[in-house]
């Protein structure tokens, strides 16, 4: 038994997604980031387990966006990257849990 | 050809990856082996220097009002040697890994540990004002496996481990009399310490 509007919340949901974090490297990024609040380049890289080249991508696609920040420095003469959540990606984000979630409650109601 | 996933699979999917990621983040991987073996040896030098200095001159227990100010002092020396030691081997192995120490996370470890110090603190202030040293290792044992189970919910499982047999041996040494003080304090702040970091050194490296 389907239920009344169930379809047309679940159809809402699906595209309320945030693009941008809808991909998988990028909602790896973002979980790592808001879970630790800062990371840089080699721990994001270990923690996702993707290539130097791939990661670098999806970090300018977040920074374009203004979901996070980079500040970048020099540890002992060797150029060294942190990354931060703005508050825009931080938003970005839990809106983005939002949808997930209602996703599943739709679907739930639908079946 | 690939498979059609719905949005309900998606989504569950989606949802596994932020909080197998964000648990994978949060836990404090900046352990380091080598600062349990040293805080093990410290606390080895520390049962050594109580031996010394405390018990060969008192009784570790209610008969002496002197021993514990003495026990106390010796104990905090080792206490600020082994946070100190702590502090630059994960700063060192931080860096290997490419995090800062001195980070949110760690300051959320420092803030859960905290009470626990300050409780054992409260307990040895009042303990010495009415001159029973007797119990003062067990309780330090149970506070400050309180204080690593508190860190432990930030951090790999050994530490949680560590956390628990520190409670026990509490629970344990406040049961014992006195001889078995000294051996407890050995056991548990050398012993456990050693092993923890042989553990941590074995799964995420010195």
């Amino acid at each position: 038994m389907v239920a009344e509007g169930a379809p047309s919340a679940l159809f809402a949901s699906v595209e309320s997604l945030d693009e941008i974090i809808h991909q998988k490297v990028r909602l790896g990024i973002m979980s790592a980031l808001m879970a630790s609040q800062e990371a840089d380049f080699r721990f994001l890289k270990e923690t996702l387990n993707v290539t130097d080249g791939n990661l670098s991508i999806h970090l300018t696609k977040l920074e374009d966006a203004g979901y996070i920040l980079s500040r970048k420095e020099f540890v002992r003469k060797k150029p060294h990257t942190t990354y931060t959540p703005t508050d825009a990606g931080r938003k970005a984000f839990h809106d983005y849990l939002g949808a997930l979630e209602r996703i599943v409650q739709a679907a739930g109601q639908g079946s | 050809m690939s498979a059609l996933i719905s949005p309900l699979d998606e989504a569950r999917e989606n949802l596994r990856v932020i909080r197998q990621t964000m648990e994978r983040s949060t836990q404090y991987s900046t352990l380091s082996g080598w600062s349990g073996v040293l805080i093990g040896l410290i606390a080895l030098a520390a049962v050594w220097a109580t031996y010394r200095v405390v018990a060969l001159r008192h009784d570790i227990g209610q008969t002496a009002p002197g021993a514990l100010p003495t026990l106390a002092g010796i104990w905090l020396t080792a206490l600020i040697l082994a946070v100190s030691a702590e502090f630059l081997c994960n700063k060192i192995r931080a860096r290997r890994v490419g995090k800062h120490v001195v980070s949110r996370l760690g300051a959320h470890v420092a803030i859960a540990a905290l009470p626990a110090f300050l409780g054992a603190a409260v307990l040895t202030a009042f303990f010495s004002m009415h001159g029973l040293a007797l119990h003062i290792c067990g309780i330090w044992m149970l506070c400050y496996g309180l204080a690593i189970s508190a860190v432990g919910l930030f951090s790999a499982r050994p530490v949680t481990y560590l956390g628990v047999a520190f409670v026990l041996a509490g629970a344990v040494t406040l049961l014992l009399s006195l001889s078995y003080q000294l051996p407890m304090m050995a056991i548990a702040f050398g012993g456990f310490h050693i092993v923890y970091g042989v553990a941590i050194a074995r799964r995420h490296g010195w």
